[in-house]
């Protein structure tokens, strides 16, 4: 696979996600989901995004490969670029042959993730009939459960897939999506189903293939220390809204949006043993009820008559953007 | 692609386990199996015979009356001339099915006025037409079988179709579709039979068709919910990130996993056929007179109480039939039972 040497500066990133917004329609309205979320992925690097549940991760993550939510899902504005071309305005074919075979995904359930009644040597011979590819199929298959660190390869492709464990099933479906050598990989909470030590042992793989393969990865999660942990760009996310996103040394050194601090105040930490952990007041607004102006007014502390009124949007100096106007 | 998945197989090996229901399977398709050769099994036709020294085989084949003495070109009554003097004056013989009646024939010249209590020749009796009441069992339980499978097999079809594709659609297309079966279901079931079997004639095909624009109602609710579930699950989201066409979605990822209503319902459709099948038939909208049918015999019987065969033997069979069919449906029902397939 031949990848572009590190671009610099002003080379088209890998995947630009611009101003997307998504809504649902309802029979007499249109329900506004995410607004305005802009961000970059570029190859070997992996940027995280993170937010509470109902954000809209999820959503955007599914935009990137053209799937909005059904039904009524629909596009009110923006694009998401893939090399520059807008995937929005490819038909179902090309899209299709993008899906899997450019951007591949994988979920957080591997066991709701995998046809139950498919043997797993079939569900990853099934992409082929979707795609076509020049390789040796078989060897490929192998070759990638070596890579993903499964070694009895006869015995897991003849099994199904409630006859092997989370673990295995997840380094399986990472196996799966890196079939066609993606160079985009969404990672939709892949770790928060398996135990601990499971779940480290799979980061540090999809860390290891993310820089080996010089592929990018867009590590959706709500776990903080996660994310600083193995993330090199964040972008957080409230109420459909990227509210702040930087470098994560930056960020992690100084949160600027009020949500930010909060979310870094709530991780329980050994070297502040006196600190209380801090807790957000309030509660996240559903969608379709988002307030005017700063839609973190309602649970800010600091919010002024300013916040009630203009929404905010800010770059900082470093280069990262955030949503506050203090 | 593996045919049978080993959940299958397991379910399977559940179901013979249930030694009612396995049993219940097996019985019933012995007998459904017979009468399906019921023509071998109970006919006035032999198998062989010889006539004045020459060999017929009127079960294969046909013959005039002509042939045998007689006057006509129709096909012979081999029941008038095995009792005819012409045929046991001479060294004539033939070799008769162990049930040697028709349901169609009258058997006019018994002694006595028809319904004719049972006796060695009429096992069960005869009806108020003097016809065999075994063979018209046989031959009606056929057709009650043959009716509601293939009921059954077009209701089963119409309700995936339908249940699926709301399900798996959804919006506004689910919503129009729903509301328009449930006007659709409100329609008066017996006035639409009755409406269009006095319009077209009450065959077979036509009361088929009739019954199975309702059947499928019941079906199409569950695969609906089933489909509803199941787009939603991640392995369907996983096959659309991975760029695989709708049709390989529905039919490989989603029908295979939504199957389970469909064998869990399977016997109690066949057993909701032949109740409506012998319905129809009792209250007399049903298949066309002399067709052999259960329905009609209940209804004699009812007409004729003082002639207790009628009634008993046919009540007899259809209880057994709807018995061993429900001892079916509830082993399938428990073998597929997901908190049974857990551990």
């Amino acid at each position: 696979m031949e990848t572009p040497k590190q671009s610099k500066g002003a080379d088209t990133p890998l995947l630009q996600v611009l101003d997307l917004s998504i809504g649902i329609k309802k029979p007499n309205l249109t329900v506004q989901l995410t607004e305005g979320v802009s961000f970059e992925l570029s190859a070997g690097k992996i940027h995280g995004l993170i937010g509470e549940s109902g954000c809209g991760k999820s959503i955007s993550s599914l935009a990137i490969m053209g799937m909005l939510p059904e039904p009524g899902g629909t596009l009110i504005a923006g694009s998401v670029r893939f090399k520059g071309e807008n995937i929005y305005q490819m038909d179902e074919l090309a899209l299709n042959s993008l899906r899997g075979d450019k951007i591949s995904m994988i979920f957080q359930e591997p066991f709701a993730a995998m046809n139950p009644l498919v043997r797993v040597g079939d569900q990853m011979l099934e992409i082929f009939e979707y795609h076509s590819v020049d390789f040796d199929r078989h060897q490929k298959i192998r070759n990638l459960l070596d890579e993903v660190g499964l070694s009895d390869h006869r015995r897991i492709l003849k099994s199904y897939p409630h006859e092997l464990s989370g673990g295995m099933l997840q380094r399986i479906i990472i196996a799966m999506a890196l079939l066609l050598d993606p160079e985009v990989l969404i990672a939709d909470e892949p770790t928060t189903a398996l135990d601990v030590t499971v779940q480290a042992q799979i980061m540090s793989l999809i860390v290891q293939l993310c820089k080996e393969r010089k592929m990018s990865v867009l590590l959706i999660s709500h776990n903080i220390s996660l994310m600083a942990q193995y993330a090199d760009f964040i972008s957080v996310m409230y109420a459909g809204q990227i509210v702040e996103s930087n470098e994560i040394k930056a960020f992690l050194s100084r949160p600027s949006h009020p949500y930010s601090r909060g979310l870094m105040g709530a991780v329980p930490s050994l070297d502040r043993e006196n600190k209380k952990i801090i807790s957000i007041p309030g509660q996240v607004p559903e969608p379709g009820n988002y307030p005017q102006g700063c839609r973190f007014n309602g649970r800010c502390v600091d919010a002024t008559e300013q916040c009630l009124n203009e929404p905010p949007n800010k770059n900082l100096e470093n280069g990262g953007r955030y949503r506050c106007h203090y | 692609m593996a045919v049978f998945s080993s959940l299958t197989r397991d379910r399977f090996s559940r179901f013979k386990k249930i030694k009612r229901a396995w049993y219940s399977l097996i019985l019933l398709s012995v007998l459904f199996g017979l009468s399906l050769i019921s023509e071998l099994l109970c006919n006035d036709r032999p198998y062989i015979m010889s006539y004045h020294g020459k060999l017929y085989f009127p079960m294969f084949q046909f013959y005039t009356e002509k042939e045998f003495g007689g006057k006509y070109l129709t096909e012979a009554d081999y029941t008038n001339l095995r009792n005819s003097e012409a045929f046991s004056g001479g060294e004539n013989w033939m070799v008769l099915p162990p049930a040697p009646h028709n349901p169609m024939h009258s058997y006019i010249d018994l002694e006595g006025a028809p319904p004719h209590p049972p006796s060695r020749d009429h096992w069960l009796g005869t009806d108020s037409s003097a016809r065999d009441v075994f063979a018209r069992l046989l031959y009606g339980f056929r057709i009650c079988m043959l009716f509601s499978l293939i009921l059954a097999a077009i209701s089963t079809f119409l309700g995936v179709i339908i249940g699926g594709v709301q399900g798996y659609f959804g919006g506004i297309i689910d919503i129009a579709m729903q509301r328009l079966i449930e006007i659709w279901s409100s329609l008066p079931f017996l006035y639409v039979v009755i409406l269009v079997g006095t319009i077209y004639s009450r065959d077979f095909i036509i009361l088929i068709l009739v019954l199975s624009l309702f059947q499928w109602i019941g079906l199409s609710y569950y695969m609906r919910g089933e489909f509803f579930k199941i787009r939603n699950l991640n392995y369907v989201k996983v096959a659309k990130t991975m760029g695989m066409s709708n049709r390989h979605i529905l039919f490989r990822q989603i029908l295979p996993n939504g199957l389970t209503p469909v064998i869990t319902l399977l016997p109690f459709q066949i057993i909701g056929g032949i109740g409506a099948l012998t319905a129809l038939d009792f209250l007399g909208f049903g298949l066309q007179p002399p067709t052999p049918s259960w329905g009609e015999l209940l209804s004699q019987g009812l007409n004729n109480l003082f002639a207790p065969w009628l009634a008993i033997s046919t009540v007899v069979c259809l209880f057994t039939t709807l018995l061993l069919a429900t001892f079916i449906g509830e082993g399938v029902r428990e073998a597929f039972d997901p908190r049974a397939s857990s551990n």
